[in-house]
């Protein structure tokens, strides 16, 4: 196998944790894909130490991890300061959600997949105070003080915020599914 | 609903949901961008371990290269590497005396201007750095804040 085929293997192999990671912590999947190739290209330079590692993954999604929080603290709010985007915004375009329900096939896979559609965009409509501790809480299993440590917040805040993502969630995932 | 059991709610709720999947532009962005900077996955390269052995042995090796070597450049250039040798030492010695002195005049500098206000100075610059690191702590809270809200 030739490198560049290796590596293409490896990408198919990771890209849906990688992007799935991105996507849920930033909210926004155009800025998801950014990430996630900066991420592979980053695996690329070390690509004869991480393609065989049995801890690829891991690294990978502690780069993802890091790289989103960089992103979101460090562009999205300057950018901000100049254009304030309501969240939601982007719910229009066609996204990973529309795909998410495209695989279910059957009826009660669809269903299924309806459902998750639902949660991906309950989880991308929280803001973002809320959304980024709630899903390295949930997704990624960091505690609450290691997630406190990344985000350079206290600890009370962090259980606050993520108590109001669950709240906000559920309230969301109920309007939902009250929706026709 | 009470706080635990709207987080065993919520994370059941999100452990049953599948990664989503990433679009089918991301691979061939990836892979163009990657083939891009370099052609293939960066092999590095690395001297093979016989040349070089243990440490010990690396540095030893060394140390008789650079001596051999610098002998026999002495050697065929009839002793005029030796005599610049000489000369790159004199002036060595010059500088080292020249920086004696000058580490001599600022003490006397720091005894005679700097030493009785230096109280003052330190704590001067002690309250500006508490005073910059509470700054910047309030913009960062207020940008982290901003971008959420």
């Amino acid at each position: 196998m030739t490198g560049a085929t290796a590596f293409e293997a490896f990408v198919r192999k990771y890209q849906d944790m990688v992007f799935g990671t991105a996507v849920r912590l930033l909210g926004d999947e155009s800025e998801a894909q950014d990430v996630s190739q900066t991420v592979f290209l980053k695996a690329f330079e070390r690509f004869d130490r991480l393609g065989e590692s049995p801890s690829a993954g891991g690294w990978l999604r502690t780069v993802t991890t890091n790289l989103c929080l960089n992103h979101l603290s460090r562009y999205r709010a300057r950018w901000r300061l100049f254009s304030q985007r309501r969240p939601g915004q982007s719910e229009t375009e066609p996204g990973y959600e529309e795909r998410l329900v495209a695989r279910g096939s059957q009826d009660a896979d669809l269903e299924r997949a309806q459902e998750h559609a639902r949660l991906e965009r309950a989880i991308r409509r929280l803001p973002q105070h809320q959304r980024v501790p709630l899903v390295l809480f949930h997704f990624e299993e960091r505690s609450y003080a290691e997630i406190a440590g990344m985000l350079g917040v206290s600890l009370g805040k962090i259980k606050t915020d993520i108590h109001r993502g669950r709240e906000t969630l559920r309230k969301l995932m109920v309007a939902d599914d009250e929706t026709p | 609903m009470k706080p635990p059991d709207l987080e065993s709610f919520i994370h059941k709720r999100l452990s049953e949901l599948p990664a989503p999947n990433a679009p089918g532009t991301l691979l061939p962005r990836i892979m163009a961008e990657a083939i891009g900077t370099g052609g293939s996955p960066r092999r590095q390269w690395s001297w093979p371990g016989s040349l070089w052995g243990p440490p010990a042995v690396r540095l030893a090796a060394w140390t008789v290269l650079i001596l051999v070597g610098g002998l026999l450049l002495d050697w065929t250039s009839g002793g005029r590497i030796g005599y610049a040798w000489g000369v790159f030492l004199a002036a060595a010695e010059e500088a080292a005396i020249g920086a004696a002195t000058m580490v001599h005049e600022a003490q006397v500098l720091w005894r005679v201007l700097l030493e009785p206000i230096a109280v003052y100075l330190i704590l001067w610059v002690g309250c500006m750095l508490v005073f910059l690191a509470l700054l910047w702590e309030a913009l960062r809270s207020m940008l982290w804040e901003g971008s959420v809200r």
